[in-house]
């Protein structure tokens, strides 16, 4: 019988875990995530399972956990006790691995990572990459297998729970949210004790609860890391405020792209209903509450709440008008409390470690950690979690390591397509939930996009209108048509069509969408345009005035071409070309065929002799 | 039919788990079958009207077979910087389809999606549910060819 | 009803709380312009042309009249510049989608609009007012909404026949700019834009089609009849005959004149 009844039931599995984990000498973890495995960790594990196997007489380890983080190192493992950090690894480094490390202790220099002066580094901890960092919510993610509700529970995992249940009536819990200045992590940033305290004084029953997991933004994986790498955290702080607000409902509503992330999701909220923590009377507390999992069809705007909703009642997902919020009539009409997956992964820490220990995190108005997805073209990509407060200067370049291939910052996205491009002069900014939006942006659910010199600001702006051109649902007219007229206006700029009243025009459909629309899709939609025109005008101009794309993208006003004079026939571009553009026999002239030329720039990269011009 | 059943009987006969249904069924056949969204929206009591609504609505749903390969490349932004959409267009070209079609031999169809999640190495391609990461086009036409060498491997029969 | 003090254009009101701000206006003799909106059908607020400008606690925001309740202190301006701003780049977008046609025509001269967009020559401007009637009014829901964002379209089921449709009409007579239109030839009724076909009852006095089979049927079903009435089988012109003999019968034997 698994389930558990009371605390010192608790206490006894945990003390019997520890105790198991303690007989092991060695722990080596490998990170599992969707990200990693198709940079091929699984076939490490199985190689290093298949090795390890062979090893007699020791006490070995082995665990498939959730990221690291380290993304741009992947696939990586750590070895615990010491926390030996391998990473790249192929499968033929495995054998040498158990070999040298596990049986010897030896640390194989080649497979560290080095650091910017080639200096290899051992540790974890050690790695500048983390050294800023303060991992609360992703803790566990490498530490705990995700499929396993004991490695959880090995780890404090369910104890808040417990505490809420038996020590803390419901609206003490909303004061100790109130109180911590937890604020929603999915963009909005509503205070999230307040949100609770709405939805529990509304009139209705019954009062549903809703783990948003739409995570629609491009180029932002922090929800589907947590989920991935330790749902149970997310289920645990959703009991929690299920409790608090009076709800024996909840759903999780998570994007169809992130099968991995629903099937864990699946094992964890099985194995909590087989602990004794979803279901009747938990824990003998007179409380129920189970949770219920809704996958997206693929639609963007499903991450707006109310069309999410729309989404779980099996319509369209459409959003309505928010005159009246939906902590009072959302799901079916019913109070509902929506909130972002690291929202609910933040609650446990907050009962655990008390309200004013979280306090003490962030600034003022913005308190605890922020995970962002850190990509684009930064050196180190990949999960990170730091202090609210901390600059965009500290992320980017002592987090991330600074600019691929030495290359120029030009600006980082934030807050996806409702978000804008800051550029350098803002870099000393700090992040919180107010100070981004001082300049036209916002921290938004995490993504952040770092560009280089080679990125054409133009083309990001038409490039998030393009997205939004499909994904708006096309009920209101602003919307639909304003994304159209915005993105035909730029399009015809990026193609060398523009004119110089397109620049005023951009702004005033940008105007009337941001008063007009009827929901947040659509008000922020002109959020890139108008930052790239604030920050990147001279761009603009340059396409309008001079049809150039300095950066080399907008594939219609670049050419490529080889300048005969250095050209020796090496016939490299010839063989590097994907479709067959360049013409010229081996040791004679070669020329693009510029109608055929779709501007990759592969040809460029290659050649040695400087044959090959950009224009 | 009686997978039908199954299927409406697995998601509670609910109606408000139409999306969940047409999703099972996707699943199962890989498309929506008209026949049988008509059969559903007899057996829940569901305007058809409605059904055809949401298969045309989420971007999951087709209401036509996809190709043997199914190739999906990420235009989420973190690919789109790093060159996804170079890709697109590379693939545009040598399959000669839009994203959305699936080539007259019913082996290849072409989708676009909104970001996989899997940002750190883009540019990602996805082919029948497999992950690609870092792709660039010469590691995508050397995907192409193995999928096309397969299929010319199991037509000779060996 | 709870009453409460507002602010509109100026003008000090004190109406009940729980209206909206169009019920209030047309109660007062305001025109605020709308193409979405139909007094039989729940306010869908989409075309946005019915947005003003409200403010409140010193919060200054942009709502759709047609369904934004009401609140206590609120001072409403439905045509000052920025309102009319708004108004003008719908109508202009709308113009661009379907040129000067039917309610935007009328519209755009009120507002004196400039076809900054273009002019399109599309028919449907995505009001949602067939859809809606269909299936608010009429309960059918024989067509609906496809796709989205820039391809959403009114269409029937697989863009074939609608199965549910029993021919009423009731789409294309609120229809604000002529796209559906009603054809009938022969034996059939044809409905435009939606595919309808659907077999026309003849006259069982004259023998004219005039009434779709399926619509008799709705009829029966929504009165909840249980027999046969020959008058629901006559076209207007026998029907009207066949009245007028009844009532002089009925003279006859009761007035005796």
């Amino acid at each position: 019988m698994k389930k558990i009844k009371n605390k010192e039931e608790l206490e006894k599995l945990r003390g019997r875990l520890k105790k198991e984990r303690e007989k092991y000498e060695i722990l080596i973890s490998v990170c599992a995530e969707t990200g990693c495995i198709a940079s091929g960790s699984l076939n490490i594990y199985k190689k290093l399972e298949k090795e390890i196997k062979k090893i007699k007489n020791r006490k070995i380890k082995l665990l498939k956990t959730g990221c690291h983080g380290f993304s741009e190192f992947d696939p990586a493992i750590v070895i615990y006790p010491e926390k030996i950090f391998y990473v790249k690894l192929k499968e033929e480094d495995i054998e040498e691995i158990v070999e040298k490390t596990i049986k010897n202790g030896e640390i194989i220099e080649r497979l560290l990572y080095k650091d910017e002066n080639g200096k290899c580094i051992s540790y974890l901890n050690e790695i500048p990459f983390y050294k800023k960092q303060n991992r609360l919510v992703t803790r566990l993610n490498g530490l705990i297998d995700p499929e396993n509700i004991e490695d959880y529970i090995l780890f404090e995992g369910y104890s808040a729970l417990i505490k809420v249940l038996n020590e803390i009536e419901p609206d003490e819990v909303i004061e100790i949210i109130k109180k911590s200045g937890l604020r929603g992590r999915g963009g909005g940033g509503f205070p999230t004790g307040r949100k609770w305290e709405l939805c529990k004084k509304a009139e209705g029953t019954p009062k549903y609860i809703i783990c948003n997991a739409d995570e629609g933004d491009p180029g932002a994986f922090m929800d589907r890391s947590v989920i991935e790498g330790n749902p149970h955290s997310v289920i645990e702080g959703m009991i929690i405020g299920a409790y608090a607000i009076g709800s024996n409902e909840g759903y999780v509503y998570i994007r169809h792209e992130y099968p991995l992330a629903l099937e864990r999701l699946k094992i964890a909220l099985k194995q909590a209903r087989e602990y004794g923590f979803l279901g009747e009377n938990i824990l003998n507390s007179g409380f129920s509450f189970d949770i219920d999992i809704v996958r997206g069809g693929g639609a963007f705007v499903c991450g707006e709440s109310t069309a999410l909703m729309a989404s779980i009642e099996g319509k369209v997902g459409e959003p309505r008008a928010k005159y009246i919020h939906t902590v009072e009539r959302g799901l079916y009409d019913k109070p509902t409390c929506l909130n972002n997956v690291e929202t609910w992964a933040n609650v446990p820490l907050i009962i655990n470690n008390g309200w004013e220990w979280y306090s003490k995190i962030g600034t003022e108005n913005s308190k605890g950690t922020k995970i962002f997805s850190l990509v684009g073209k930064v050196k180190n990509t990949g999960l990170v979690e730091v202090d609210m407060g901390i600059t965009l200067k500290e992320i980017i370049f002592d987090i991330g390591g600074g600019i691929k291939n030495n290359k120029k910052f030009k600006g980082v996205q934030t807050g996806g397509p409702s978000g804008g491009i800051i550029p350098e002069k803002f870099l000393n900014l700090p992040v919180d939930f107010d100070r981004l939006n001082e300049v036209g942006s916002m921290m938004g659910s995490g993504g952040m996009i770092v560009m280089d010199e080679n990125t054409c600001m133009v083309d990001v702006a038409r490039y998030f209108l393009n997205f939004l051109k499909e994904e708006s649902c096309g009920k209101c007219v602003p919307c639909r048509e304003g994304i159209y007229h915005m993105l035909s206006i730029l399009n015809r700029i990026t193609e060398g069509k523009g004119e110089i009243q397109d620049i005023e025009k951009l702004k005033e459909i940008a105007d009337v969408m941001k008063k007009s629309c009827l929901c947040a899709l659509g008000t922020t939609a002109p959020n890139p345009v108008l930052t790239t025109l604030n920050y990147f005008e001279d761009e603009y101009i340059a396409h309008i005035k001079d049809k150039k794309c300095l950066s080399g993208v907008c594939v219609s006003l670049v050419k490529y071409y080889i300048v005969p004079e250095f050209c020796n026939g090496c016939h490299a571009c010839y063989k590097v070309c994907p479709i067959g553009a360049i013409e010229g026999d081996v040791k004679k002239v070669h020329k693009i065929k510029q109608d055929i030329c779709i501007k990759c720039g592969s040809c460029y990269e290659v050649c040695k002799f400087n044959a090959i011009k950009r224009d | 039919m009686k997978e039908i059943d199954e299927i409406i009987a697995k998601n509670n006969w609910s109606k408000n788990k139409i999306v969940g249904i047409l999703q099972d069924i996707q699943d199962r056949y890989g498309y929506l079958p008209e026949e049988v969204l008509f059969s559903i929206s007899q057996k829940l009591n569901i305007p058809v009207s409605l059904i055809y609504s949401l298969s045309t609505f989420y971007k999951a749903f087709s209401l036509k077979p996809k190709g043997k390969y199914k190739i999906k490349v990420c235009l989420g932004t973190a690919c789109h910087v790093r060159g996804g959409y170079m890709i697109v267009e590379y693939l545009k070209n040598k399959l000669k389809i839009n994203p959305g079609e699936t080539t007259e031999d019913g082996l290849f169809s072409l989708e676009t999606v909104n970001c996989l999640g899997a940002c750190a190495i883009g540019p990602v391609v996805v082919l029948n549910e497999n992950l690609y990461g870092q792709m660039n086009i010469n590691k995508v036409e050397k995907l192409i060819k193995g999928m096309k060498d397969e299929e010319n491997k199991k037509q000779r029969g060996t | 009803m709870e009453k409460i003090d507002i602010v509109i254009n100026g003008k000090k009101l004190e109406v009940e709380k729980r209206k909206t701000i169009l019920e209030i206006a047309k109660e007062t003799g305001i025109f605020i312009p709308t193409l979405c909106h139909h007094p039989s059908i729940e306010p869908y607020g989409v075309c946005r042309l019915c947005t003003v400008e409200i403010e409140r606690n010193g919060r200054k925001r942009f709502v759709t009249s047609c369904n934004y309740p009401v609140e206590d202190e609120i001072e409403i301006k439905t045509d000052n510049e920025e309102v009319l701003k708004i108004r003008r780049m719908i109508l202009q977008f709308l113009i661009a989608k379907v040129g000067y046609t039917g309610k935007i025509k009328e519209f755009a001269e009120m507002y004196k609009v400039e076809p900054v967009f273009g002019i399109g020559n599309d028919d449907c401007i995505l009001c949602g007012l067939c859809v809606n009637v269909c299936k608010e009014l009429i309960g059918v829901n024989a067509i609906s909404f496809s796709s989205r964002g820039i391809n959403r379209k009114v269409s029937s089921p697989f863009e074939k026949e609608p199965f549910d449709c029993i021919g009423c009409g009731a789409c294309s007579f609120v229809c604000p700019t002529g796209a559906i239109k009603i054809i009938d030839k022969g034996n059939f009724r044809e409905i435009t834009k939606i595919n309808a076909k659907l077999e026309l009852e003849k006259c069982k006095i004259c023998g004219k089609p005039f009434i779709p089979k399926k619509l008799i049927q709705y009829m029966k079903n929504k009165i909840g009849l249980k027999e046969e009435i020959d008058t629901l089988y006559l076209c207007d012109d026998c029907k009207k005959n066949v009245y007028l003999d009844r009532i002089n019968l009925l003279t006859l034997i009761g007035g005796k004149k």
